[in-house]
């Protein structure tokens, strides 16, 4: 599989006090096109403040320090902004916590799933219209030609989620960022939203970076994983691996944190 | 954990407004413990006498000294702000703290006889007021007071509305803690930063209303120096005493520029 | 045992107030005869996704809601509550000493120097040392915060608490830590709670009851380790499949 995406020896500085504050530090990832890597720590780690320098979503001078973010041979970074406003919300796209937040609630849902297409590519009012419908049944929403004609707060949590999810795969971009997607839904749509990123994952072959602070979550999901804290990369590796034997004293914490379930317990016999 | 607290932030704002406000309060604390000359003694050998050593500021058509007048005016302006913004500010607080925190009939009838206060503009009412009870500072003080008070009770009740759904009111109410006590201790302390800010844009319109109150000779009555009255006489003889206009106008403009750089620091 | 709490088939209904000044107000039931009951020194968890009703079960008994059906509270329950944000459930403007002190000033203390004590005490009795006495919410940790929280609940020596989701709003690590202090509060001082979480694996391991709570409708209800084997509704099974 080829590398899609390098960031490395990303730092982040804050530099709205007087004394600077360093939230990221030497950051390193290497994503191959397809895959989901999963990053995971508390809050404060840094987790989502490199998910955001990925996506282009933080300042240029915050990261001034060293480092680079390399896509497709292109440093971020460094490239001219419009070359960067090419490939954000189009070849990286991002999906955030809470849902009802991160849409616009006086705007309608196909506006919101059709703008990315408005803003990168040149395709006729008819063709928008088939593609919104399209990726609205892929999100699994029920009824899409209802749906995609109500306002944010008509809707559900994780059905807001599912339309999120929508406008961001619309552009088919080549990689996903998903901050907490889950974190505000209940475990029943947390499930539905895991499997439906899980299939997204596989039929479109989108890289996905799913950030959670929850392990046993990301254990599900994620082949790869980073574990930060304090805006280190503390331990990284293969997800089951470090699941079954952390060797970081801080993973070996957060996996001793999660409570367990006993085997016996109803539908833990191994089916899923 | 703990973050730096709001002293440690780049807050060019804060430290420019506290700076020139600091240096228009000394100015005017000087006025009150002496001036240069007597602010309102006449010299017709000094009529428009250019700016000079012994008068920095020049002198006007009485002769009197442009800086003493200033010094003076902008102390009387100063105290009419106060009072005003005072005024605004305690019943402000007592209106928008009991409709926002009860609600209920008694915010509906409190807050549309509000509406119908603040749809007048403040100069209008603060007119209206005037010609009622006559000219004079402390007129001048109450007639603005009341016209600023029901954009104070806008914010207090908006802040209050908010704080009053948080857990900690319903934890104090679990204690046994009285409203009064969860109003006036714990809640109003909370809007402090809004209500702050606030106060120092309310002082900005104060400055301003009273100026354009003394400017239409409706405000301060002579011989008292005031800043706006000292701009429309100066209004007259602009060519010819160009500096009679610029410095009661530059008081104005510090004292406002100061308010606002401080609102949008606190704010920050 | 006796009873601490005991809630028989409480009902209650919101007005939504139409958003028109003349637009008829919509009752819209919200729990429908819902009977628990919490035994003294017993940890009753409840279950139940959002909407579900479960904290306005925590309001209706502590009186914060107009309700139908009886509730009774047992003589020594004297209930107070620990909510889900602790950022929000401390007066952000004052120091913890006055919060706590406030606490017994309200209960009637009049001594100034049994206050001071108390306070100390208290604070050090949920893992925190006398210095955080000098201290505001906001300077203080979530999990850190989460504790002053406990021990404000715990000033006017309640008999029973009720925890709205005490953890959800903490990271992992201090999750368990927060808990662990619950459950050994609970043994020391013979305190019964009404934990109220939307994760059944905490629920599991905190309580000796469990009620699953559907649409404000308890659905469910027994010791965790039966329900947890062998659940018998279709929403149960649910909800313990759809765990990671």
């Amino acid at each position: 599989m080829s590398v899609i995406l390098e960031v490395t020896d990303l730092n982040i500085e804050f530099h709205d006090h007087i004394i600077p504050e360093t939230v990221v530090y030497d950051f390193d990832l290497t994503l191959k096109k397809g895959e989901i890597v999963g990053l995971v720590g508390e809050s404060g780690s840094g987790k989502s403040m490199s998910a955001l320098a990925i996506a282009g979503l933080l300042s240029r001078k915050d990261m001034k320090k060293r480092g680079s973010i390399v896509y497709k041979g292109k440093d971020l970074l460094t490239c001219p902004r419009s070359e960067l406003r090419l490939i954000q919300g189009n070849d990286i796209s991002m999906v955030f916590q809470e849902p009802l937040t991160s849409l616009n609630p006086v705007k309608t849902i196909y506006d919101q799933v059709e703008e990315p297409l408005r803003i990168h590519t040149k395709l006729g009012k008819e063709e928008r219209y088939e593609k919104v419908l399209s990726i609205l049944k892929d999100v699994e929403l029920r009824d899409p030609e209802t749906v995609m004609r109500q306002y944010p707060h008509e809707l559900s949590g994780g059905m807001r989620q599912r339309v999120m999810i929508a406008s961001a795969m619309i552009t088919e971009p080549e990689i996903l960022i998903a901050d907490e997607p889950t974190t505000a839904l209940d475990v029943t749509i947390e499930k539905q939203i895991i499997r439906l990123l899980k299939r997204l994952n596989k039929e479109k072959n989108t890289a996905v970076i799913f950030i959670s602070h929850d392990l046993s979550l990301v254990n599900t999901l994620c082949e790869r994983v980073l574990v930060m804290k304090g805006g280190y990369i503390v331990e990284s590796g293969i997800t089951h691996d470090i699941f079954n034997s952390p060797k970081e004293e801080y993973t070996k914490k957060l996996i001793a944190a999660i409570p367990k379930l006993p085997a016996g317990i109803y539908g833990r016999d191994g089916n899923e | 954990m703990s973050k730096p607290g709001i002293l440690f932030k780049k807050n060019t704002n804060l430290i420019a407004g506290a700076v020139l406000i600091g240096f228009m309060l000394i100015f005017m604390l000087a006025g009150i413990i002496r001036t240069p000359y007597d602010p309102n003694a006449m010299d017709a050998s000094l009529k428009f006498a250019r700016m000079s050593g012994s008068h920095p500021f020049g002198c006007d058509n009485f002769g009197r000294d442009i800086l003493s007048r200033v010094m003076d005016g902008s102390l009387s302006t100063f105290k009419v702000a106060l009072g005003t913004v005072f005024i605004g500010t305690f019943f402000g607080i007592l209106i928008g703290a009991s409709t926002g925190y009860f609600g209920g009939a008694f915010d509906e009838i409190l807050m549309r006889i509000n509406d119908a206060v603040f749809a007048f503009p403040s100069i209008l009412l603060a007119l209206l007021f005037i010609s009622l009870m006559g000219g004079g500072t402390y007129q001048v003080m109450i007639a603005l007071g009341i016209a600023f008070i029901p954009s104070f009770a806008r914010i207090v009740r908006a802040e209050f509305l908010k704080q009053k759904n948080m857990d900690y009111v319903k934890s104090l109410r679990l204690l046994g803690a009285s409203h009064f006590r969860i109003m006036f201790i714990h809640i109003l302390p909370n809007t402090l930063t809004v209500l702050l800010s606030s106060i120092m844009i309310g002082f900005n319109n104060a400055v301003l209303a009273e100026a354009s109150m003394s400017f239409l000779g409706i405000g301060v009555q002579p011989p008292d120096p005031s800043l706006g009255r000292m701009l429309s006489e100066a209004q007259a003889y602009l060519y010819k005493a160009p500096y009679y206009a610029i410095f009661p106008g530059l008081a104005i403009i510090l004292l406002i520029l100061g308010f606002s750089l401080l609102s949008d620091g606190i704010s920050k | 045992m006796s009873e601490i709490l005991k809630v028989e088939d409480l009902n209650v209904s919101f007005r939504n107030k139409g958003k028109g000044f003349f637009d008829r107000a919509i009752q819209k039931q919200v729990l429908f005869d819902v009977s628990l009951s919490v035994n003294e020194g017993e940890i009753v968890g409840l279950v139940g996704e959002s909407g579900s009703g479960k904290s306005t079960i925590a309001k209706a008994v502590l009186g914060l809601v107009p309700c139908t059906g009886t509730v009774t509270l047992s003589d020594g329950a004297n209930p107070r509550m620990i909510f889900q944000d602790p950022a929000g459930s401390l007066d952000p403007s004052k120091k913890l000493s006055f919060l706590l002190e406030e606490a017994l000033l309200l209960a009637g203390e009049k001594d100034r120097e049994t206050r001071r004590k108390k306070a100390a005490e208290k604070l050090e009795m949920v893992g925190l040392s006398r210095e955080f006495l000098g201290r505001y919410p906001r300077e203080l940790s979530g999990g850190q915060r989460q504790r002053a929280a406990i021990a404000l609940a715990l000033m006017q020596e309640p008999g029973f608490l009720i925890a709205d989701e005490p953890v959800s709003a903490l990271d992992v690590t201090i999750q368990a830590q927060v808990l662990e202090l619950l459950n050994d509060l609970q043994e020391k001082m013979g305190l019964s709670i009404l934990f109220i979480s939307h994760d059944l694996r905490v629920v599991y391991h905190m309580c000796d009851r469990v009620v699953i709570l559907r649409q404000g409708r308890v659905v469910e209800e027994g010791i965790p380790e039966e329900v947890y084997r062998n659940p018998q509704s279709e929403y149960t099974r649910l909800l313990l499949s759809s765990i990671s």
